[in-house]
């Protein structure tokens, strides 16, 4: 058995010595407000007992834990009070990821973890080790992995109804390594300034209040020279909707320009590799991230196409698998944004080797666009949309007493495009061997789903479609976050028109699993 | 498509009725603060324990399973309709759970887990206690006949 690296027990010591001193002092004082007169003598005591205690849990949770890569599994014994022994076999390894902070890669170190495609939490962390023992548990697993493939092929070749395709990936050398696609800084900054993260926004609406001082002065200045009120009672119908004008658009520059920044540093020097059935990926500028993805357990790919990639011809690829997109789980994902396996390059390059990892054909699927009744539907959501704007300002106006309430009308502008260019991004198509379904204006995304992956088909018709004879085809797969958090489905599609794919994907779910063993 | 059992649709009903008496409640509340009568919280209960009825009357005609050769095959919705299909191959295992309401009214719930991101647990809910268990023994039989390999 192993542990984890030396450093670990100094830093979790002290981590947890701070908590355990954090503890009787905020205790303290909360009950000072309560109690008057507490002894300090107290404090200090109950601090230094806590100190004591924590920096003892940190020591005890770092002997406590170990680990070993055994014949079939990793195994994991955990825990200093209730005790936890864990063995993942390595066939149900679906990515090994591992993060260094600015801190560890000082260190030499990383924080390893191995996913799954049970749970919806990681199945095992090691916070940290060096990194070789990082690299070595990926080589191992991935090794492993193929090496259990082999045998099983083998064992089927033997009964005589082994999958030709299956036999070919998995006996192909699990040490053979290829360089698969690197990053520009072009295409980094394509990448960066095409991809849109929403956190973006609340990070810049939250955070410019809560700066204090010189910055923030400078902004109400800034916004004052506009003439934008400063304070309330100053505020009138005309002075609202110029700071509205105003600050609208300048908040959502300032967040477009953090997101990129962002974006460039998150994905800075990536590299994407193929070592053996595994791809390898590599990114970040000050955190560093790797990650497995094997080929042999993807569920689906998708294709983003965000506005500016669609300008420029560049597109992006992303591959899930059952663990979790490659890229991070949830809470990593909102940070990092979509995951990649290449984050932005030219079209047909980003094609090619999406084909090479699942062989889609082209990507000509405009032709099947919903009917033009789906159309008239969202032009009715956005006109629907547009009236709210236009009962919120005359209420504004009657609220600030009074002023031109009808400029809202301009809200109605863009419904009939923007209903359009919807429409015109949807599309769907039933290749031989995938489901291709695309929608979306501002991230256009194509979804590829090879249907041997597909789980639960579902056909689901709102009150509005079934007026409308229209439907959507929800075609799930076990991916557990898909790009722009969707889940595949080909929406507004003609009612029969579903029914009719519904039973193609059932019929051809069972053939390929027929054919396959 | 089988339908459910029929008395299934007093659990529903039940369940609906008590949402509105919490709702009857909160409002009798509000209204003792406000210094009104508490009998305005027997509106809200009303409207819904009356709603609740033809709600129930249709989620209960549309509710329907089949077990097919591949997969089984569910309807179900008032408002959006949906029409799914469980492949057995993906089937990972099944459950009957009985909820204390449930018992009282001799009912089975069928719940049936794939791997899938949405909807990744498929429920038929109304089952008289036989029937669940054959429903449940065979499409336990089904899952394990078409031999999934793990699932995704």
């Amino acid at each position: 058995m192993r542990r984890l690296h030396p450093l670990t027990l100094p830093l979790r010591a002290f981590g947890h010595a701070v908590q355990g001193l954090g503890l009787p002092i905020f205790g303290y004082a909360m009950l000072s407000f309560v109690i008057e007169d507490l002894p300090v003598d107290a404090l200090f005591a109950l601090g230094g007992l806590g100190l004591a205690l924590g920096a003892g849990y940190g020591v005890a949770s770092y002997l406590r834990f170990e680990y070993e890569l055994s014949e079939n599994a990793v195994v994991i014994e955990s825990g200093v009070l209730a005790r936890r022994e864990r063995e993942i076999p390595y066939g149900r390894i679906q990515n090994v990821d591992t993060e260094r902070d600015v801190l560890k890669r000082l260190l030499g170190c990383a924080v390893v973890r191995v996913e799954t495609a049970g749970g919806g939490s990681t199945e095992a962390v090691f916070d940290f080790v060096s990194t070789d023992e990082a690299e070595r548990i990926q080589r191992v697993v991935r090794e492993r992995r193929a090496a259990e493939r082999t045998e099983e092929t083998e064992r089927a070749d033997e009964t005589g109804d082994a999958a030709t395709a299956e036999t070919a990936e998995a006996t192909r050398s699990a040490d053979s390594r290829e360089a698969l696609f690197e990053l520009s800084l072009g295409e980094l900054a394509v990448y960066a300034f095409s991809t849109f993260r929403p956190g973006a926004l609340a990070l810049v609406v939250f955070a410019v209040p809560l700066l204090q001082g010189a910055l923030s002065d400078a902004v109400v200045e800034y916004l004052a020279a506009f003439g934008v009120p400063t304070s309330l009672a100053e505020l009138t119908f005309e002075r609202a909707l110029v700071g509205l004008v105003v600050a609208g658009p300048t908040t959502v520059f300032g967040a477009y320009l953090f997101s990129a920044v962002y974006g460039a540093v998150a994905y800075y020097g990536f590299r994407l590799t193929r070592e053996g059935d595994d791809l390898r990926y590599e990114r970040g500028a000050l955190q560093r991230y790797t990650g497995s993805i094997p080929l042999s357990k993807v569920q689906t790919l998708s294709v983003a196409e965000p506005v500016v990639m669609r300008v420029l011809g560049y597109a992006g690829l992303a591959i899930e698998t059952a663990g979790y997109s490659a890229g991070g789980n949830d809470e990593r994902r909102v940070a990092t944004g979509p995951p990649s396996a290449v984050p932005a390059a030219a079209i047909e390059e980003t094609l090619a080797l999406g084909r090479r990892i699942e062989p889609f054909g082209d990507m000509e699927i405009d032709v099947q666009r919903p009917p033009t009744v789906a159309r008239r539907r969202y032009a009715f959501r956005y006109a629907l949309l547009a009236a709210g704007v236009l009962a919120l300002s005359y209420a504004a106006a009657w609220a600030l007493g009074g002023g031109p309430w009808y400029v809202a009308f301009v809200a109605f502008l863009p419904v009939l495009p923007a209903a359009h260019l919807k429409w015109t991004h949807m599309g769907y198509r039933a290749r031989e061997d995938h489901l291709v379904l695309r929608r979306g204006f501002w991230n256009r995304t194509t979804h590829v789903v090879p249907y041997e992956r597909l789980q639960t088909v579902s056909r689901t018709r709102s009150v509005f479609q079934r007026r409308l004879g229209l439907a959507t085809l929800v075609a799930d797969t076990a991916s557990s976050a898909t790009l722009g958090g969707n889940v595949p489905a080909a929406i507004d599609i003609d009612a029969e028109e579903a029914d009719r794919l519904h039973g193609l994907c059932r019929e051809r779910l069972q053939e390929r699993l027929g054919a396959g063993r | 498509m089988n339908a459910l059992h029929p008395r299934v649709r007093l659990l529903w009903w039940l369940r609906l009725a008590v949402s509105g008496a919490v709702l009857g409640a909160v409002v009798a509340v509000a209204a003792v603060v406000l210094d009104r009568s508490p009998a305005f919280g027997a509106a809200p209960f009303a409207a819904v324990a009356v709603l609740a009825v033809p709600y129930v009357l249709i989620k209960y005609r549309r509710w329907g399973y089949r077990v097919e050769d591949d997969a089984l095959a569910l309807e179900r919705g008032v408002l959006t309709v949906v029409e799914s299909s469980v492949p057995y191959v993906r089937v990972q295992h099944v459950d009957t759970q009985r909820g204390p309401v449930e018992r009282l009214l001799g009912l089975s719930r069928v719940v049936v887990y794939t791997a899938g991101s949405r909807g990744a647990d498929v429920s038929v809910p109304g089952l008289d206690t036989e029937r669940a268990e054959e429903l449940h023994d065979r499409l336990r039989r089904l899952a394990v006949e078409s031999e999934p390999e793990d699932g995704v």
